[in-house]
């Protein structure tokens, strides 16, 4: 047994810093019903704006104080001109329109910064203290005093201040808070500020702890999030525990080789135990009185016979012409749109008819890619067997690690799929997937990789792109059909109201595994067809980032029609290759995705696919109008 | 029937509902009071969204509170909403059908049993519609249409009238009266509208701060000087 104290201070200096994150989280959820998923990406900047300044020669203190003032004053930006236009919107959707913004922070900071690693030195690094016999910086202990000082005085501050009483009040109810005379507005501001700051504060703090990066100071959000959840997102007591019990739970795995490389899931299976926990209790309902999130726009998307009409035809026009158009390059990229549209599917399913937010569909495509990719190299059988495994796999284990979150409130759904997708990041890439190598994870360490093969009936690339828009189609018109049946209509009620579901009887729990089975099916199978366009996969490649993306793009694309998966396709693997094509860089288009996000959530709910059809009505209706005129001045 | 005894339902340190004791057996049944008396409370707690801290409801001489929430639809308990809830993205026909999916049908065809209900409340030309472009009205047909399909016991009522036009009102005002005749379940009928209250209702439960009230044959009830201080509040003790 290793000696576990200097990890145990040092867990417990990182978890004070997540402390601080999570005191942010919390304050700002009460005050403002909004769980900002941004703080991680502010806290980033923050730092990453502290590094440049004293890069430039100015004393360490401006930067800290830039840093801090921009976090702060984005998240105000983003509390009093954004999130307003979301105050009547379900709490899922509120969280996750700060992921646009989130995404919109970090496009910038890695355009501006780029992933070069570097590091944030404080004054205080270089002093050391002493604590049970371990030597740890001063900047450490710093952190941890700061942690456990800011959330008593928090506790305090809400519980004996003026401000702190309006925010309790807003907290229980915010338009009667409002008319008895409480100032929403300017509660609200206060609540940005102090998770602003705190943002800033503790994103300098994880700069100089772990390393100066964009992206992992982004994540800081996720361990922030587990010890919110331990306080069912409210109690700042809960927080403390929550954020030192991770970071201490994390640093004490570094000395056991076993399990060291999978210690930044910490977080994530937290969480989950901690979900695990709360659920007992039985099901969560959402109130009956809550708005629903998801817009209906059946009239937009018309009937199901229209619909299959065009997407067969369009489907069928696709596989016979564009192998002879589009050069072997976009072919390729052409098969990935469509593969990635079904995956999108599976976003767009579980979005549009429950209303439900799944994070975790591109981790669930990796499951899917990993056992064909295993079934492929161990047993060569054939790929349509692998297919439907891969799919069968990712549905279980979907429906495995979502099930205590099934039975809670949609936010918490949406979070505990992040979490999986954190996890899923985590595992993948210390494991990576099999290409032709022994053991259970069947990964070669010295030689090629080998390739997993297209099909035999579709060896050729056009052929295989054939074979995908066939599989492809299949999958939505599986959708499309079971829309149909009792399970669809179960699904449509369940969106209107989990109360007037449960009065007319529906197993809202046995409904949701239905719906996130099927959809782990279309992601796992999606996975797998990916798998033999690529002949391999790779662990770098599944970030969670890549399944926030999978959602972002579903919305934007619209998840209200078939032609919105697609859409989402062509955003996620067509348009990259494009930019690459014209050099431009990439992590704009992450910007542009973000603030597309938070528009369509905002103001264009039905996404691209409800605006083309639109517009495709108003033109065939133009059309039609002037028609009989054009006819008439012939005869 | 439906027998509730010793109801008792707490929020916090407020009773929502404080030892209320009723025996319903009239066919249809008003529940009145003051915003706050606990009217919605009953019928949620009846639902299973709100649980009681003592007390039993006795269902047709079944205890309610023991079935699983989501299988009293099917045991004859069925109820709408303050707000309506019509799915918007679903005819008007699948709003029904959905509704049958989880009643069983005990062998009639499904699609007698939808049609029925729809012709009752007189929604049966549209069918086809979405429940997007239903009006008030219309919508407040539909979900009367999904809670008196295929045998229920108890259709519970919260302010179905709100919001209606004069000659609105009266068509479901007929629509209300024939229930008990058309499917032989009991109506229980939250409503402001004392009118309405008085013109089609049997007896009558009056609630305040939780407690009961008054409760008996609505033309006495509405009569009590109790009830009327309920409602009036401070002009009997001015008066007194």
């Amino acid at each position: 047994m290793p000696n576990l104290s200097p990890f145990v201070v040092s867990g417990l200096c990182t978890g004070a810093v997540y402390v601080l994150a999570g005191v942010g989280l919390v304050v700002l959820y009460r005050a403002s019903g909004v769980l900002n998923l941004a703080q991680g990406a502010l806290g980033a900047l923050c730092a990453l704006l502290a590094w440049q300044i004293a890069e430039a020669g100015a004393p360490e203190w401006v930067g800290w104080i830039a840093g801090v003032a921009a976090a702060t004053a984005l998240a105000l930006f983003y509390g009093r001109v954004i999130a307003p236009r979301l105050a009547h919107s379900d709490p899922i959707v509120r969280a996750v329109a700060t992921l646009g913004f989130a995404l919109v922070v970090l496009g910038f900071c890695e355009f501006f910064w780029g992933e070069w690693p570097r590091s944030l030195r404080l004054p205080t690094d270089g002093y050391a203290l002493s604590v049970l016999g371990v030597r740890v910086t001063a900047t450490r202990g710093i952190a941890f005093c700061l942690g456990v000082v800011v959330t008593l005085g928090m506790i305090v501050f809400l519980n004996r201040s003026r401000l702190g009483l309006s925010m309790r009040a807003l907290a229980n109810d915010r338009e009667i808070s409002g008319l008895i005379g409480v100032p929403v507005l300017r509660v609200d501001a206060w609540a940005w500020v102090i998770s602003g700051v705190l943002s800033g504060i503790s994103g300098i703090f994880l700069a100089n702890m772990v390393k100066l990066q964009a992206i992992p100071l982004t994540y800081l959000v996720v361990p922030a999030v587990a010890a919110a959840i331990l306080g069912r997102l409210t109690s700042l007591t809960a927080v403390i525990v929550g954020g030192l019990a991770i970071g201490v739970l994390e640093a004490i795995a570094t000395p056991f080789p076993e399990v060291a490389a999978y210690r930044s899931a910490t977080p994530f299976i937290f969480a989950g135990a901690v979900l695990l926990w709360y659920q007992r209790g039985g099901l969560m309902l959402s109130r009956i009185d809550q708005f629903r999130s998801v817009p209906t726009s059946f009239e937009a998307t018309g009937t199901l016979w229209q619909q299959l009409r065009v997407g067969l035809a369009v489907a069928a026009v696709a596989a016979i012409a564009l192998p002879y158009v589009a050069s072997a390059y976009w072919l390729k990229t052409s098969t990935s749109v469509v593969i990635i549209g079904l995956c999108s599917l599976s976003v767009a399913v579980l979005y549009a008819q429950l209303g439900m937010v799944s994070l975790c569909q591109y981790a669930l495509f990796g499951v899917g890619g990993w056992v064909a990719l295993r079934l492929y190299h161990g047993f060569h059988i054939p790929f349509e067997i692998d297919l439907l495994a891969g799919g069968i796999a990712a549905s279980v284990f979907g429906v495995i690690f979502g099930l205590p979150a099934l039975r809670m409130r949609g936010l918490y759904f949406a979070l505990i799929t992040l979490m999986i997708a954190g996890a899923f990041q985590v595992f993948i890439s210390a494991i990576g997937f099999p290409d032709g190598g022994p053991g259970w994870s069947g990964k070669i360490y010295a030689g090629a990789r080998q390739f997993m093969p297209h099909p035999p009936i579709a060896v050729s690339d056009a052929a295989y792109f054939r074979y995908v828009v066939v599989v492809v189609a299949l999958g939505f018109l599986i959708v499309m059909l079971i829309e149909r049946t009792r399970a669809g209509r179960a699904w449509a009620l369940i969106r209107r109201s989990e109360p007037v579901a449960v009065a007319m009887g529906v197993n809202i729990v046995a409904y949701k595994v239905v719906a996130f089975a099927i959809a782990g099916f279309l992601a796992g199978v999606s996975g797998a067809l990916m798998a033999a366009n690529v002949g391999q996969l790779d662990g770098r490649a599944f970030p969670a980032s890549e399944s926030i993306m999978m959602f972002a793009l579903t919305v934007i694309g619209g998840a209200f029609h078939w032609s919105g998966p697609i859409f989402a396709g062509l955003l996620l693997r067509a348009v990259p290759s494009l930019l690459t094509d014209w050099h431009v860089d990439g992590n704009l288009a992450i910007m542009v995705f973000g603030a597309g996000l938070l528009h369509a959530l905002i103001t264009a709910p039905t996404g691209v696919s409800g605006q083309v059809v639109a517009l495709s009505r108003l033109i065939a209706a133009k059309f039609s109008a002037a028609m009989p005129r054009i006819m008439e001045r012939k005869l | 029937m439906i027998e509730i005894r010793d109801l008792t339902v707490e929020f916090g340190g407020v009773r929502g509902l404080n030892h209320l004791s009723a025996e319903i057996g009239a066919k249809i049944t008003g529940l009145v009071g003051p915003n706050g008396a606990g009217k919605t409370t009953l019928l949620n707690v009846m639902s299973g969204f709100v649980r009681r801290s003592t007390g039993t409801v006795k269902l047709d001489g079944e205890e309610l509170l023991r079935i699983p929430m989501n299988r009293r639809a099917a045991f004859g308990l069925r109820r709408t909403f303050q707000t309506e809830q019509v799915v918007e993205n679903l005819t008007v026909w699948n709003n029904i059908a959905a509704a049958l999916d989880n009643i069983p049908r005990r062998g009639r065809p499904r699609h007698d049993l939808i049609a029925e209900a729809l012709d009752y409340v007189g929604m049966r030309r549209h069918v086809d519609r979405v429940g997007a472009s239903l009006n008030a009205s219309e919508r407040r047909l539909v979900e009367i249409a999904r809670c008196i399909l295929a045998w229920p016991r108890v259709v519970m009522m919260d302010e179905p009238g709100a919001g209606l036009s004069e000659s609105e009102a009266e068509h479901l005002q007929k629509v209300i009266v024939g229930i008990p005749d058309f499917c032989g379940a009991q109506v229980l009928l939250v409503d402001h509208d004392v009118d309405l209250i008085s013109t089609i209702c049997h007896e009558t439960l009056v609630l305040d701060f939780g407690s009961k009230i008054a409760f008996g044959p609505t033309a006495d009830v509405l009569k009590d000087p109790k009830v009327r201080a309920a409602y009036l509040g401070t002009l009997t003790e001015e008066a007194a």
